[in-house]
């Protein structure tokens, strides 16, 4: 799975692209909780993301918990439609109750 | 009792041994065992006392009844004596049976064994009043701890399914009323021998040549250098856990079914077996790890495009099946995943077998349809992907594994 990410002023977006599964849910765990280690507010954002499963979302819904309960905001931005319904069966929407939305954002 | 005037008050008395005319060999029975006895002719039978043995004759003393003609005389259920009976003195109700046969579990013999027949005296209902005659008025400790390890030996020896042996300077000896067969005990002697070289106890199951029966073996080192054996035949108490588990597997079958309105289907091997007959197999993957997901997403992709699911149900589908394979990897070391279309080509079958550890039956309503559970650290919802992307789950999970089978409607 591919990424990028911008820091600016305390606010880190994180782009990335590909399958977001069990070989590599735990890369995009780590690189959420570094992120947000320096950060106080991350941005994920899914336009590139075109597969999820349990195993991947579970380290990046770890992670966010993490990172919620240190008083830090995680946003997720731009999931694509097919995608959106993944997290939703998977309970990942309520599970978090934080912000999945198609952000006009786009990186 | 009194067989004749001198007996038992005068152990030199030979009487009733002369009486049954084998010279040398004939030995009293001490204490006297009760016996049934069934007359042949009339089939009437009766309880005796035998009092005396040899290897072609024995004495039953009998008040009640003549024992006069051909009788059967059951020592065990296992160990019967058959022959002729005759008055064998003079003005006592003392008789005595010519041996003709002697049947025992496996054979027919036309000697009675003696060291076989003192293993059965010496073991069969060793009562603690025949031990200790005064035993009810016994409340000394060591009269109480007697009575108390006579009683315990005594249930011991009326339980069929138990079998007590010594195993003593290389050899097996019975010490109960009855024996294992002769397999079982070649079996078991194995076992002893290693035990009694290693000075420590072992336990073990062992199955019957035939394949029919099953024992635990109990086997400790005794003070003396001798080891202590208990054979129990557990061939029932398996049977019955089998037949238990089955209605409970029935019981969670029903209920899942309904529960899921008969998306969720539990099925027995052979049903599975059935099941996957018909259509032809698309495609075979071994699934060893994680970094391989993306390969078998693409492999069914390849197969499953051409055949008329639209992407949106294709990409439901791969997920499903996405999240049973992950499942072989996070609970076992991953497993197989076929891909079977049927012969019209409006079903697809994916097919997810894991070596596993397979899932334990009292876990499977929670992780077929509570959010969020798993048995280990994920977010858990794998079952949930399945039951809502899938047009019907079947499952079979047994020790051998589990297998899934994941079915999607090509066309309605």
């Amino acid at each position: 799975m591919d990424y990028r990410a911008t820091e600016t002023n305390g606010q880190a977006t994180l782009f990335f692209a590909g399958e977001l599964d069990m070989a590599v849910g735990d890369q995009v765990g780590e690189l959420i909780q570094q992120y947000g280690g320096r950060n106080q507010t991350v941005t994920v954002d899914f336009q590139g993301v075109s597969f999820v499963d349990s195993s991947g979302i579970g380290s990046l819904f770890f992670t966010t918990k993490e990172l919620l309960a240190l008083g830090k905001q995680v946003e997720i931005v731009n999931v694509r439609e097919e995608i959106l319904d993944i997290l939703s069966v998977l309970g990942f929407t309520e599970a978090l109750g934080i912000s999945v939305g198609k952000a006009e954002k786009t990186g | 009792m009194i067989l004749c005037e001198q007996c038992p008050d005068n152990p030199d008395c030979r009487n009733c041994l002369d009486a049954l005319r084998s010279g040398g060999s004939a030995q009293k029975v001490l204490p006297p065992r009760s016996v049934q006895v069934t007359n042949l002719a009339t089939m009437e039978t009766t309880v005796a006392q035998l009092h005396a043995v040899s290897r072609t004759a024995i004495g039953l003393y009998s008040r009640e009844h003549s024992l006069h003609g051909r009788m059967e005389v059951e020592l065990a259920a296992d160990f019967r004596i058959i022959g002729g009976g005759l008055r064998g003195i003079a003005g006592v109700p003392y008789y005595v049976i010519d041996i003709e046969k002697v049947l025992r579990r496996e054979e027919v013999l036309e000697r009675l064994l003696l060291d076989e027949f003192h293993n059965w005296h010496m073991s069969d209902e060793l009562n603690p009043i025949d031990v200790l005659p005064d035993w009810k008025e016994r409340d000394d400790k060591r009269g109480l701890l007697i009575k108390q390890e006579l009683q315990k030996l005594s249930i011991l020896r009326r339980i069929e399914t138990i079998f007590l042996y010594l195993y003593d300077n290389g050899s097996l000896r019975s010490i109960g009323s009855s024996r294992a067969d002769r397999d079982i005990e070649r079996e078991m002697r194995h076992l002893v021998e290693s035990a009694a070289g290693a000075g420590a106890s072992v336990r073990e199951q062992i199955m019957s040549s035939d394949g029919q029966k099953v024992f635990e073996v109990y086997a400790s080192p005794l003070p003396d250098h001798s080891c202590g054996i208990a054979l129990i035949d557990v061939t029932a108490a398996i049977l019955e856990e089998r037949k238990r588990k089955r209605r409970e597997w029935e019981i969670y079958r029903d209920i899942l079914a309904v529960v899921t309105k008969e998306k969720l289907l539990l099925l027995s091997d052979e049903e599975l077996f059935f099941l996957l007959r018909e259509g032809h197999k698309s495609l075979a993957m071994d699934l060893r790890a994680p970094e391989q997901l993306a390969d078998l997403r693409r492999s069914f992709k390849r197969v499953l495009e051409p055949v008329g699911l639209s992407d949106k149900r294709l990409l439901q589908f791969m997920v499903a099946v996405n999240e049973a394979a992950s499942n072989t990897l996070k609970h076992g070391s991953g497993g197989t995943i076929t891909l079977h279309i049927s012969t019209d080509k409006t079903l697809c079958r994916a097919v997810i077998h894991d070596t596993g550890q397979g899932i334990v039956l009292e876990d499977l309503p929670r992780v077929t349809l509570q959010h969020g559970f798993s048995t280990r650290h994920s977010l858990g919802a794998g079952f949930q992907v399945m039951l809502q992307y899938c047009d019907r789950v079947y499952l079979g999970s047994s020790l051998a594994g589990t297998k899934l089978i994941l079915e999607c409607v090509i066309a309605t």
